[in-house]
Parts: structure tokens; C-alpha cells; sequence
């Protein structure tokens, strides 16, 4: 596999007439960290830091992200959507779509598929966690989009414990690599005009992830509030919930822990 | 009913140090409940506001909602969504703040996860908390008081 790095100067250049500002680091603590520093020094939506090593990358709630150096797309955006503060939680489905929407461009390859809220799944194995974060504040509101994805990873990369559970799109294309900065590039514009759907039209943003739920129809378990609760997902909800049928009705999911198929 | 009947009513409320107040006539309900923002549960429309949260469309696993305490009297950082409160960034981090911690505009309170999207929420004002109202990974609604606070 042709290792190297991102040769990011032509992901800013290709960006710069949409009004997305691209900065590049070898190795970073971790890119929403940067991305969150460059936001508190006034950087405006759209400005995103890509890194082709991450030394602290994080998923939610601090659970650790590995990657080797050079093979996967990391990335954080600042995003300053106009919209109340009470619906930012409409940006993982914003993000997650856009990773699954830039995915699509890869016809050679099963689909990729959303599991509720923040993973993407191909052929039933993990290809790209999200996590997104923001800061309230009286005197400027921003989120972060951090995206981590496997893209030319082949088997021997994952450590063992990962094999069954996660993949990469090298390995779904039968071993073809990607150019990364191709899909740098699509993902940063997916991504931007899924947060403005989020905006005017969040309904229609749910319909194309719903399509793509991987969850929906699946008997699954989860922790919600520190109780485990199992049933049978049956779609998202208005605002993007997760809908679960379980013995006791249905219920509506809005943020819920270890989600797993059984 | 007009404005200022309503006034009437609140100074009547203040005076006689009642919290809640309950009117219903044809066509025409009104509750008062001393709160967070006294004049922000002034329900205009017949179906007066309640104090607790409207029941969503279809159950919510995260709802079943303890009994509130005493009804919050005081100033308090309110939850800007519906979400899961979170003292910390992380299961084996500090708590962001603690009760008696002095705090500014700019300190981080607690997270608010809502679809794993999280939220840090700051204080907003000068201060020193005094209370937090909600347990850790516990369900919070939108506006509901997550800490007292005694403005510096």
C-alpha cells in the first residue's frame, strides 16, 4: 500500500472556493482538540483540521481511537449552525450522513450503513466512529464534527481483538485504495450542506439516514440512564431518536450506551 | 382575564408568600407557580403550563422523572436541552464543578449529551454553586435547573 502523507495542500485548495479553510499537522493530541482552540480564536464554520497520525484521539465520553500513521482520514470541523441551540443534537446525523454519503461514491464496495447515532457500519463491521462536541456560550456557540474513518487499512493493521468488529474500505473494495484526499475533500462538502438540511429541512436529512439505518429491524440491547433495556429497533423518531419496541411499549431513545446487537 | 389582573394575582402570590396558584372558568385556565423564572410560567393559552415537563409522543425510556424536590426558588444554570447531565468529560474524571466552587462566565458547569453529541455548558455568570440539582447521567428537559447558584 502506497503509504505517504495527505498531500492536504490540495484538499485546501480544492476547498478554499467553498469557504472551507483546511490546516494539516503530521501528528496532533487530537484534532477536535485543535479544531476547538482554532474555534475559541474566532475560526468560523467550515474550518477543519485534518492530522495523518493522532496521538490522544478520543471517541465519547474519552473511550480511546487507534489508527496507524498515514492510512485514514482524520478530521474535525468547526460547524456554527444557525439554529437553537436545543437542536444541535441534529449534527451526528448530519456528520454521520456525510460520511455515509461520501462512502456511496465508492460503487465497488457493499453500502454503508448508519448505526443510530454516531457509527457507520459496512457488511455488519465498524468503518468510521464520529464525535461530536460543543461549547455553549452566551458569547458564541460552535460544535465540533470529529470524524475518524478507516480507509486503507488491510487486515494485519487491526490489532487481532478488532478483526471481527471492524473493517475499512481498503478491505471492502477488495483491496483497492482510496485517495484520500478525494475523500477528504467529498466528505468536507457533504458535510457542510448536511448541516444547513439540518437546518431548513431535518426531516428529509432523517429520511436519507433512516434509509441507511443499520439498527432498524434488529433485536438489540442497550443502557439507557444506567438501565439495560432490549427490543427490537423500529426506525428514528421526529427527532432523531431511536425508536425501540420492547415489552413494555415503545420506547423513544435519545442518547443511550453501549448499543449491540444480540 | 387581562395582564394586569394577572399581576394582581402574582403580587397577591408574593405577598402572601403562596407558591402555586390554580384558576379554571369556562373556556379559560390559568396556573402560577413561583419558579426558576416567575413570570416565565405565565400560561397565556387556555391549557395553562405545567410545572413538569409535557409528556412526549411516544414514551421516553429517558423520562420517568423523581419527583422534584421543593419547587426551585432561586438562581439556577438551566439545561439548554433535553439530554443526559454529565459532571464530568469522562467515568473517571473530576467532576467539572463542585458544590462551594466559585465560578465566571466562562467555567465549564457539566456536559449535556443529547444523541452523542456533547454539550459542555458554562455558568454563564459570576458565582458560587451551592446545589446540583440532577445526578450524574441522569435524564434532564429542557430548562430544567441543573445548579443553584449564588450570584457573586
Amino acid at each position: 500500500m502506497n503509504e505517504g502523507p495527505l498531500q492536504w495542500q490540495e484538499i485546501a485548495a480544492a476547498m478554499e472556493p467553498h469557504g472551507i479553510v483546511v490546516e494539516y499537522a503530521a501528528t496532533t493530541g487530537s484534532t477536535n482538540d485543535d479544531a476547538r482552540a482554532a474555534a475559541q480564536q474566532g475560526a468560523g464554520h467550515g474550518y477543519t483540521v485534518i492530522a495523518d497520525a493522532q496521538q490522544w484521539g478520543r471517541g465519547r465520553r474519552g473511550a480511546a481511537w487507534h489508527s496507524p500513521p498515514e492510512r485514514n482520514l482524520i478530521v474535525s470541523t468547526v460547524l456554527r449552525p444557525a439554529m437553537p441551540l436545543e437542536h444541535w443534537s441534529r449534527l451526528t446525523h448530519a456528520c454521520a450522513l456525510a460520511v455515509c454519503e461520501t462512502l456511496d461514491f465508492y460503487s465497488d464496495m457493499p453500502a454503508a450503513q448508519i448505526k443510530w447515532p454516531n457509527d457507520i457500519y459496512i457488511s455488519g463491521l465498524k468503518v468510521c466512529g464520529i464525535l461530536v462536541e460543543s461549547v455553549l456560550h452566551a458569547r458564541g456557540s460552535f460544535a465540533i464534527a470529529g470524524a475518524g474513518v478507516n480507509l486503507n487499512l488491510s487486515l494485519d493493521d487491526f490489532p487481532p481483538e478488532l478483526r471481527g468488529a471492524a473493517t475499512s474500505v481498503w478491505l471492502q473494495r477488495g483491496g483497492q485504495e482510496v485517495a484520500r484526499e478525494d475523500f477528504a475533500g467529498c466528505y468536507l462538502l457533504r458535510l457542510v450542506e448536511n448541516v444547513s438540511r439540518a437546518v431548513v429541512d431535518f426531516p428529509g436529512l432523517m429520511a436519507d439516514c433512516e434509509r441507511r439505518s443499520f439498527l432498524t429491524g434488529r433485536r438489540i440491547r442497550l443502557t439507557a440512564s444506567g438501565r439495560d433495556i432490549e427490543g427490537i429497533a423500529r426506525g428514528l423518531g421526529p427527532a432523531g431518536e431511536l425508536l425501540l419496541e420492547t415489552a413494555a411499549g415503545m420506547k423513544s431513545i435519545t442518547s443511550a450506551d453501549l448499543v449491540r446487537v444480540t | 382575564m387581562d395582564l394586569k389582573e394577572i399581576r394582581q394575582i402574582i403580587e397577591l402570590m408574593k405577598r402572601n408568600d403562596l407558591s402555586l396558584f390554580y384558576m379554571e372558568r369556562e373556556g379559560f385556565k390559568i396556573k402560577l407557580r413561583k419558579g426558576v423564572d416567575f413570570e416565565a410560567q405565565l400560561a397565556p393559552t387556555p391549557e395553562a403550563k405545567a410545572a413538569t415537563p409535557p409528556p412526549s409522543p411516544s414514551p421516553q425510556v429517558a423520562a420517568a422523572p423523581e419527583p422534584a424536590p421543593a419547587p426551585p426558588v432561586g438562581t439556577f444554570i438551566g439545561s439548554p436541552m433535553v439530554g443526559t447531565f454529565y459532571r464530568a468529560s469522562g467515568p473517571d474524571e473530576k467532576a467539572f464543578v463542585n458544590v462551594g466552587d466559585t465560578v465566571d462566565e466562562n467555567t465549564t458547569v457539566c456536559v449535556i449529551e443529547a444523541m452523542k453529541v456533547m454539550n459542555e455548558i458554562k455558568a454563564e455568570m459570576r458565582g458560587v454553586i451551592t446545589r446540583v440539582m440532577v445526578d450524574d447521567s441522569a435524564p434532564v428537559q429542557y430548562d430544567s435547573p441543573l445548579f443553584e447558584i449564588t450570584p457573586a
